[in-house]
């Protein structure tokens, strides 16, 4: 039995304080930036960038060091204070932006404040990569670059358990300063440990470091009391700049992120990781119905629409006053379905009286589970589907406006059943980011259901149904319907379907999303406005049949093109005018066959670089062809864990600990690819086996293409589960395949085993970086998720082909 | 299922053909790709601007141009378009434009605009163009107003025209509203002139930040007014609305002397102007410069535009701020956007009856008689014919 590798401990807290402060940090700026998920994709990347600089950096300084575990103990001792540091500075980073409570930082902001946030923490975490590299390479007394390729596994593994330990743990019960001191704390003791246990390295440390690495480490187990206090402390100031004069009723932890109450005056506002999901009134408030009323409204107006309502599902928003409002309509059976249990919970004590007698009826039934999930499960049927969702801005929550769930909730629908969606607009509809996603909503409906109605103004709330006599843009109908019912409140009045059906923003809403969507580039020029006196909503529906197709392409949102979520994201651009929406507008031009110009100048490069090698006598051609096999496997690696994820997401619905363990499954095959390098490949230079792995990634990629539309089909929500488990970690196997083989082929060009696992990861890292931006903002939005398995592919295979170019008999 | 791969290549077709045959087919081709029905107000491709010599411009030294149409006061080179977007030096000379090329042209009824003294019931024709001479964090039109004229679609409307459809849709009045009036100055004064002619009320909405010499002969061709008095602290009109407060006190002074009928409106944003001291004190002004029979108007604000995570502002908020007014001696105060709310009535100051009941833009009671309360008889302002 093989003695257990001393610098095996220290790698895996490496990895778990990676994970740990990777999710800590990256909820921390979430909270600031508002949750929008283009910041999550800068986020990321902030991270991999630096922490590839920090493994450059670690390579120079192992290269120039003997005292490597010195060296470590000073990394460790410099991480631990400047992980909590880092946490608190987030807490205080709006204050840095001269920016107003309630605004949208810029994506300039976003960028500049992730990338220098970042900076200190990840490039210290790089660093400590390549240092235990080579501290493990020494206590095997090895010179190859193994020692890289079992780091590498290790910290995978210790990325699994970071990631398991957070979600199920320390989420639950301590809070960000807590768990990221709890994490270094962690990796120094290791450190301190490995100090003792590892022969040969344990003189290179001199007393003085390892004195303050203890006393820190003391430090930080007597703080870890103190530190709630201080979380308290920072999450007020961190409030007092995302809702200043609001005092801050109460946080808590949930697995979709952090839930904060705020209190104005006798006003309660509801948000979740710094993004206001709503406000409500609470027990106390003057006027809870007027508090309430955009809620209300909402509600009755949407009740309305069916002649006879008995059986009502309601997707979200129920809190904010929408299930106050149903439940006074003679409905018999109210489904309420809410994802945030912690939400709930937490609500109860601090919401409006009717909405806690709502939540207490029998004939309300409260079920917390993903909208999806329980659409595609559900076996009762129902007279109307409420969504109170909120807008598309997340591939997250495009998944309730997609073509897909549509086809869903009418399968759910009675004959004569309505489904209600809201969606924010603008009074003109005149931006072509939001009449673009607008239209998309209209169209999507439309491509499902007979019959679809949008009406409003700053807020667009659309009526879909089969039926012919359910939806009404008549307000005497309505008001007949409503008066017919007895309905007895002070938010509404018959008076208000006159309001919200006023004719000439009606005629002219209707007019702008029936029309526009219609020619090819329709999607990237503003809608032409409606004539100053358009026809009547009904005239306009008969005619609509004589318009041109819709562009399917453009204005039809479905789980593979997730095109809505890419229109609020250019929407989201136009409110915080940095001109990234022009960014955006231009990406919309792209096409499919960019990809092949790109491809091409890529393998002209390299035979190029073979010429001009064969000249000078050296193999410029075979550096860049593996440098460039490790940035494409960075790059796929990513569009295909996109790929995955957004498919999985939509397919069997989202739901937190799963993506987790998904992760968890990539990072074990990981773990497993790189083992088996490490044990069975012998000469681990040779880039044919290099190639060979290229292709089978390119192969895998093309077959993820294949079976992904597929696997929409699958009934049994298990194998669907499983059958993503196996492509993960297949993916993540190659991936691991692939690290000590390019770091090793690397070596044998320069013979410096660090530098080389530095370089290499460092590439890698850039890769994933650029694949995931590439891959979640563009490629999954414009051209579709298959796409983005295409994308891998193509670069893999354009890899392959470079490594082909560079090969030469009896390499070395 | 979809039909993706004939649109791809018919678009890699047209693209071709553009490249080929250049701009002309381009032109032809977004043409084709445009076209709206046809009525009597056919919408113009994009970018239907057409610069007209304005007013209001000063020449300078050499080809320098001076604007002294609002307080920004923009001096501009050749070629040079000002902070506005629709003012612009071409060769030497100031040009407008925002001129016959309206973005916006919609029937609403006046009490929308908000207008609760003039003309209860009836229905007006709004016009707007593109351009604004603010930038309020809060703006509700920033999709037309905060844009490059040459971005949106407009209506081909010359002033004219304006009037005829008006009158074919059988409306009393003509609103520019919802957009910026104050840059499409010539457009407005024109329009407004044509409408005396025709008998058509001429009806303002506007933030007021203008100069006192064109406001001054504006007045003369206007009926009633809305001014936007966003605030009443300097230091929030600089950072929420990039704008000065002065000169909007200096309009309403103005509108006051000139004998327009006067509304204000007021959105009450949470912690950002929302101070019960600052609003008394809005009040007393209110009350000393203008008198104490100006309508007010405190609008709920929604999260939207640049201030999408501020949650709407809380009734009671509006409460107190109507409190206030009325505590300070305004007679007429309203709360807007809070559909049912007692506020949108008109009381009778003397006996407190209602006098005009309203939800939201729909009249439900009126006892209002030649301009007098039914009740008790007080004379109660407006324009009410």
């Amino acid at each position: 039995m093989r003695r257990f590798p001393a610098p095996f401990l220290p790698v895996l807290m490496l990895g778990m304080v990676s994970q740990v402060a990777q999710v800590v940090l990256l909820r921390e700026l979430l909270m600031v930036f508002h949750g929008n998920e283009l910041s999550i994709g800068i986020i990321l990347s902030a991270w991999m960038a630096w922490v590839g600089v920090g493994s450059a950096l670690g390579a120079i300084v192992a290269e120039r060091t003997g005292r490597v575990l010195s060296v470590l103990m000073l990394n460790a001792a410099a991480l631990l204070p400047l992980l909590a540091a880092t946490v608190l500075i987030i807490r205080g980073l709006r204050g840095f932006f001269d920016v107003l409570p309630g605004a949208y930082l810029s994506l300039p902001d976003i960028f500049v404040s992730s990338f220098a946030v970042m900076a200190p923490v990840c490039i210290l975490i790089g660093m400590q990569f390549v240092l235990l590299a080579k501290l493990w390479r020494q206590s095997d007394r090895a010179e190859d670059t193994s020692g890289a390729g079992k780091t590498y596994i290790g910290e995978a593994v210790g990325n699994i358990f970071g990631g398991v330990a957070f979600t199920l743990v320390m989420v639950h019960y301590l809070n960000s300063f807590q768990s990221v001191v709890l994490a270094g704390m962690l990796m120094a003791a290791a450190v301190l440990w490995t100090g003792r246990r590892v022969p040969g390295v344990s003189e290179q440390a001199r007393a003085p470091v390892r004195a303050v690495l203890t006393g820190l480490l003391i430090a930080g187990g007597g703080s870890l009391l103190l530190l709630g206090q201080v979380d308290d402390w920072a999450h007020g100031i961190q409030w007092r700049h995302l809702a200043p004069d609001h005092q801050l009723v109460a946080t808590h932890q949930s697995k979709y992120g952090n839930i904060a109450i705020a209190r104005r005056d006798d006003q309660l506002s509801f948000f979740r990781s710094g993004h206001l999901m709503f406000a409500a009134a609470g027990q106390d408030t003057e006027v809870p119905h007027f508090e309430e009323q955009e809620a209300a409204i909402f509600a009755h107006f949407a009740m309305t629409q069916h002649t006879e309502p008995k059986s009502v599902l309601l997707i979200g928003g129920g809190l904010r006053g929408t299930l106050g409002a149903i439940i006074e309509h003679p409905v018999k059976r109210v489904d309420y379905v809410e994802l945030d249990e912690v939400l709930t919970r937490n609500a109860r004590a601090h919401v409006s009286e009717a909405t806690l007698a709502a939540l207490r009826e029998p004939r309300v039934r409260l079920v917390h589970a993903d909208g999806r999930v329980f659409v595609k499960e559900a076996d009762q049927h129902y007279d109307l589907v409420i969504l109170d969702v909120p807008d598309p801005a997340t591939a997250v929550l495009n998944r309730y406006y997609t073509r897909e769930f549509f086809e869903q909730v009418r399968r759910l629908l009675n004959p004569d059943g309505v489904l209600v969606i809201g969606a924010v607009s603008t009074a003109g509809l005149r931006g072509t980011a939001v009449a673009n996603r607008n239209a998309t909503i209209q169209h999507t409906l439309g491509s499902v259901f007979a019959t679809v109605l949008p009406v409003g103004e700053h807020f667009l709330i659309f009526f879909a149904s089969d039926a012919a006599d359910q939806i009404s843009a008549d307000p005497e109908e309505l008001q007949r319907r409503y008066l017919e019912r007895g309905v007895d409140t002070d938010s509404f009045s018959r008076h208000h379907f006159y309001l919200l059906l006023e004719e000439s923003q009606l005629r002219r809403v209707n007019w702008i999303l029936r029309n526009h969507g219609r020619t090819t580039d329709a999607h990237l020029a503003p809608p032409p406005s409606a004539p100053f006196r358009p026809d009547a909503v009904a005239q306009q529906q008969e005619d609509e049949g004589n318009l041109p197709p819709v562009n399917a392409r453009f204005f039809i949102n479905s789980d593979f093109k997730p095109i809505g979520y890419f229109y609020t994201l250019m929407f989201w651009g136009d409110l915080t005018r940095t001109g990234h929406a022009e960014t955006l507008k231009r990406l919309l031009h792209i096409e499919r066959w960019w990809l092949l110009p790109a491809v091409a100048l890529v393998i002209l490069l390299s035979l190029l670089l073979r010429l001009l090698g064969g000249i000078r006598r050296t193999r410029p051609d075979r550096h860049f062809a593996v440098i460039f096999a490790v940035f494409t496997t960075g790059l796929s690696t990513m569009a295909l864990q996109i790929a995955l994820l957004f498919s999985f997401q939509s397919i069997y619905g989202f739901i937190y600990e799963m993506v987790g363990l998904i992760v968890a499954i990539f990072m074990a095959g990981l773990a497993v690819g790189t083992a088996l390098t490490n044990r069975f490949v012998k000469d681990k230079a040779n880039t044919d086996i290099l190639a060979g792995v290229q292709l089978s990634i390119a192969i895998l990629a093309g077959l993820i293409a294949l079976v992904l539309p597929q696997s929409a089909a699958m009934e049994s929500a298990t194998m669907v589960f499983l059958l993503f488990s196996l492509l993960t970690f297949v993916s993540g196997l190659l991936n691991g395949l692939d690290f000590p083989l390019a770091a090793e082929a690397f070596r044998s060009m320069n013979r410096r085993a660090e530098k080389s696992a530095g370089m290499v990861y460092g590439v890698e890292l850039l890769g994933a970086c650029v694949g995931a931006a590439l891959a979640s903002a563009i490629v999954a939005p414009i051209i579709g998720i298959v796409a983005c398995c295409l994308l891998a592919a193509a670069v893999n295979a354009t890899a392959f082909a470079v490594l082909m170019v560079s090969r030469r008999p009896h390499v070395q | 299922m979809y039909s993706n791969d004939a649109t791809g290549r018919d678009l890699a077709k047209r693209k071709l053909l553009q490249a080929g045959f250049g701009g002309l087919c381009a032109l032809c081709l977004a043409g084709v790709g445009g076209r709206a029905i046809r009525t009597q107000a056919s919408p113009a491709p994009r970018g239907l601007v057409r610069p007209r010599p304005g007013r209001w411009f000063r020449e300078g030294p050499g080809d320098r141009v001076h604007c002294d149409l609002c307080p920004w006061g923009c001096t501009l080179e050749s070629g040079e378009i000002a902070r506005c977007r629709v003012r612009s030096n071409q060769g030497g000379i100031g040009h407008t434009l925002a001129y016959g090329n309206p973005v916006l042209v919609q029937e609403d009824p006046v009490e929308r605009l908000p207008f609760f003294h003039v003309l209860p019931s009836s229905r007006t024709l709004s016009v707007s163009t593109a351009g604004c001479n603010l930038a309020c964090k809060f703006c509700e039109v920033w999709d037309m107003a905060l844009v490059d004229p040459h971005e949106v679609h407009a209506y081909d409307m010359p002033p004219a025209a304006v009037i005829d459809n008006a009158r074919a849709a059988n409306l009393k009045s003509i609103s520019y509203a919802f957009g910026e009036p104050v840059v499409f100055y010539e457009y407005m004064f024109e329009t407004a002139e044509l409408a005396r002619d025709a008998g058509l009320f001429n009806l303002l909405h506007t933030a007021g930040y203008i100069q006192p010499a064109p406001l001054k002969e504006l007045a003369a061709r206007i009926d009633a007014a809305n001014i936007d008095l966003k605030g009443f602290d300097a230091g929030f009109y600089r950072d929420v609305c990039g704008g000065e407060l002065a000169p909007v006190l200096e309009s309403l002074r103005l509108l006051k002397r000139a004998g327009v009928h006067l509304e204000i409106t007021n959105i009450l944003i949470p912690t950002l102007n929302d101070d019960i001291g600052s609003i008394r004190r809005m009040c007393a002004w209110i009350r000393d410069e203008l008198g104490a029979d100006v309508p007010l108007h405190f609008a709920r604000f929604y999260p939207l535009y640049r201030l999408a995570n501020l949650p709407q502002t809380p009734v009671s908020s509006l409460d107190r701020a109507r409190e206030t007014a009325l505590e300070e001696g305004l007679r007429y105060v309203y709360v807007s956007r809070v559909t049912g709310h007692a506020g949108e009535n008109t009381y009778c100051p003397n006996c407190g009856e209602v006098v005009i009941g309203r939800v939201g833009f729909i009249i439900d009671e009126v006892n209002l008689s030649a301009g007098h309360c039914s009740h008790c008889g007080e004379a109660i302002p407006g324009r009410w014919a």
